[in-house]
């Protein structure tokens, strides 16, 4: 009885040993993840102006402002040094610049970073302005968004991007009046993000 | 986003300890002969009378991984197509098979030195062991934002939920004493006087992060609470915006040596024969805790930070644009270094309940159930199983069970112990396929252990319920 029950025991557990399967285990035949590259969407810059910084409002009588344009620079062409940003392991940048226009002027805006395809003034249009009652005040802010994706190679000359412009036009609006007062204290403000798509295993 | 990398490569490695690690089976509860079965319930010592010493410096070896319904070939397994002589990573099946609340569970005791007596109705035990265990716990929400990123939360908060670790390895000398109160009804405890070696614990351990729609702003809060008792010394510092836990020395001889964090637990048991057939026991285990004094580190996370990049209208012409990216980078760094205070702290042992019938088919043959469920970091975990058990001869006692282990079904399981003489051994596992496949397994655990028996052939024969005098002693004349 003893024999009978030992040695089929026995020939199972060797079975089982033999049996088992480590091949799952060779971590030297582990090849590198292809498919951790999360999306990171984060904010990168903030500015928020106020046009009489910026710009002279002229006035004429009571406070029609009767200027088509008003275009001043908001930010110095700026120098970079190539090492502000870090791209290491983007595979792919999208930057994300929204405005948001609290004047009562359409307006048009060129951002770009020397030595990359940034540049909006490719995108150029005529943006709303803010809504304004009849008394010329605004009740309501306008906002725009707009998108530029970035390839691999455009993320490498991102890196090396030396300067940085920021420049705006203000415009009548086809109707209804500016009033002086009310543009002089408006703000329009940028709001630029980044959305990377981030290799996790190319973070240096 | 290095920490992000840092947390999944700790990850990883915890998964790769799959093939090295192992716990308590609850096969071995009713395996039929074996003093260690008072390992899960004082009252069952499996002794009926004499002495036994397990083998020194092996005793028995417990080990055991388990997790909760993921397996590592969910996260890496062999490809296909080009891919086919080659192991591939696979975070999306991984986290297809994770739950909300997921945790990797490993444990291992080496017992040095056991022993125990039984005499009439008075079972008195000893044992010298090193237990150790991990219990690294994280939501599904965490492995989310690491493999989609935060651009899906963006309009909405995200949390993180609770994880965090907590792991310990101490040295247990644990003293059992079970009575026989009547033919009925028995009782048992044990008594455990640990000593801490080293801990890691954590508890609170989350973050959230607010993202309006807009993606203006990030509103980041972290908070948490890290303790550490080690002959180490530990250092957080920055480091290109990371924190770095760096220690500049460890010294085994201190770390062995250290009696300097006590602590206690006891196990209770109880047996009650509730008919000829039908017994019923249910023991707690390891109901205890230990007070860490020594060798401390603890650090406490209370950050809040609101990213919103850099302020252009900072700048001018000669503004350092890159000294403002560093700055920012320096000031979110500052907000979430944590505060270092070193004070004694306690951390309690993952405490088990145990509840059991057994039914007595014949002499030397019954079925049994078991119910256990696990305590720790605030997590219940259930386990339920049934099983076979026979003693086939004086020498072979055989335990086949089914068990469902934290939503896993495929748990069969065996225990055989064989004596040749008066050497014992014994293995048990509650998962044998699980070696087959271990990449697959998501419950491995293992029990061998050797003891050298002092008794007469008819005193081990009946094992831990009432044989008949007939057949023990009929086994004795052979």
């Amino acid at each position: 009885m003893k024999r009978i029950l030992f040695f089929p025991s026995l020939v199972v557990s060797i079975l089982v040993l033999i049996s088992c399967n480590l091949s799952d285990f060779q971590l030297n035949k582990l090849a590198t993840p292809s498919d951790l590259s999360p999306f990171i969407y984060r904010p990168v810059l903030t500015a928020s102006y106020t046009v009489k910084t910026y710009a002279v409002v002229k006035e004429l009588g009571n406070t029609a402002f009767k200027e088509d344009s008003l275009i001043f620079s908001l930010l110095p062409s700026y120098p970079l040094d190539g090492m502000a940003l870090n791209t290491a392991g983007n595979d792919s940048v999208t930057v994300i610049i929204k405005s948001i226009n609290e004047t009562p002027m359409k307006y048009r805006y060129r951002m770009s970073l020397s030595g990359t395809i940034l540049d909006s003034g490719s995108k150029q249009k005529y943006l709303a302005a803010a809504t304004i009652n009849t008394q010329g005040d605004v009740i309501a802010n306008s906002k725009d968004s707009l998108e530029y994706h970035l390839s691999a190679k455009d993320v490498i000359n991102l890196a090396t991007a030396n300067q940085f412009d920021l420049a705006v036009t203000l415009y009548q609006p086809n109707i209804g009046p500016v009033v002086a007062n009310v543009l002089k204290d408006s703000k329009l403000s940028f709001y630029i993000g980044v959305r990377v798509r981030v290799n996790l295993f190319k973070i240096k | 986003m290095s920490k992000i990398r840092l947390i999944l490569l700790l990850l990883v490695m915890f998964l790769s300890w799959a093939g090295s690690l192992y716990a308590q089976p609850m096969t071995l509860y009713f395996l039929k002969g074996v003093p260690q079965t008072k390992d899960l319930n004082p009252s069952r010592p499996g002794l009926e009378k004499g002495f036994y010493v397990s083998l020194p410096l092996f005793s028995k070896l417990d080990l055991s991984l388990n997790t909760n319904n993921w397996s590592f070939s969910d996260l890496i397994h062999p490809g296909t197509g080009t891919m086919a002589d080659s192991l591939v990573w696979d975070f999306k099946k991984y986290l297809s098979a994770l739950d909300k609340n997921n945790f990797v569970m490993e444990s291992a005791a080496w017992t040095l030195m056991e022993m125990g007596w039984k005499r009439k109705t008075s079972f008195y035990g000893f044992s010298w062991s090193e237990r150790e265990f991990a219990e690294p716990f994280f939501t599904k929400s965490l492995a989310n934002i690491l493999y989609y990123g935060n651009v899906p939360y963006l309009g909405s908060t995200y949390q993180s939920g609770y994880f965090g670790i907590g792991a310990q390895h101490y040295r247990e000398f644990a003293f059992t004493y079970s009575k026989d109160l009547d033919p009925k009804l028995s009782f048992g405890v044990t008594g455990k006087l640990l000593f801490g070696m080293g801990t890691l614990s954590t508890s609170g351990m989350n973050v959230v992060a607010g993202m309006p729609i807009d993606g203006n702003q990030i509103n980041l809060g972290a908070t948490g609470k890290a303790y550490v008792s080690a002959p180490i010394n530990l250092h957080v510092s920055s480091a290109n915006g990371i924190h770095v836990l760096s220690q500049s020395y460890f010294d085994a001889n201190s770390y062995l040596s250290n009696f300097g964090n006590p602590g206690f637990a006891v196990d209770l048991g109880f047996t009650n024969k509730l008919n000829k057939r039908v017994t019923f026991s249910v023991s707690l285990i390891d109901l205890g805790f230990i007070r860490w004094k020594t060798n401390l580190s603890a650090y406490t996370e209370n950050g809040h930070f609101v990213y919103r990049g850099i302020n252009l209208n900072s700048v001018t012409k000669t503004t350092d644009v890159h000294g403002l990216f560093t700055a920012l980078r320096d000031t979110l760094t500052a907000a979430f270094l944590p505060d270092s205070v070193a004070s004694s702290f306690t951390t309690m042992l993952p405490v088990k309940l145990y509840a059991a019938l057994e039914y007595k088919v014949g002499d030397d043959f019954s079925l049994g159930g078991i119910a256990r469920i696990r305590m720790y970091n605030n997590l219940l975990h259930a386990s339920l199983t049934a099983s076979a058990n026979a003693r086939l001869s004086q020498t072979l006692s055989l335990s086949a069970s089914y068990s469902m282990v934290e939503s896993t079904y495929d748990n069969l399981g065996l225990a055989a112990s064989f004596r040749f003489g008066k050497v014992q051994v014994y293995a048990v596992s509650d998962n044998v396929v699980s070696f087959l496949q271990p990449s697959s397994a998501r419950n491995m655990n293992v029990r061998v252990g050797i003891n050298l028996l002092f008794q007469e052939d008819g005193q081990q024969r009946k094992g831990t319920y009432d044989g008949k005098e007939r057949r023990s002693r009929r086994g004795h004349s052979r």
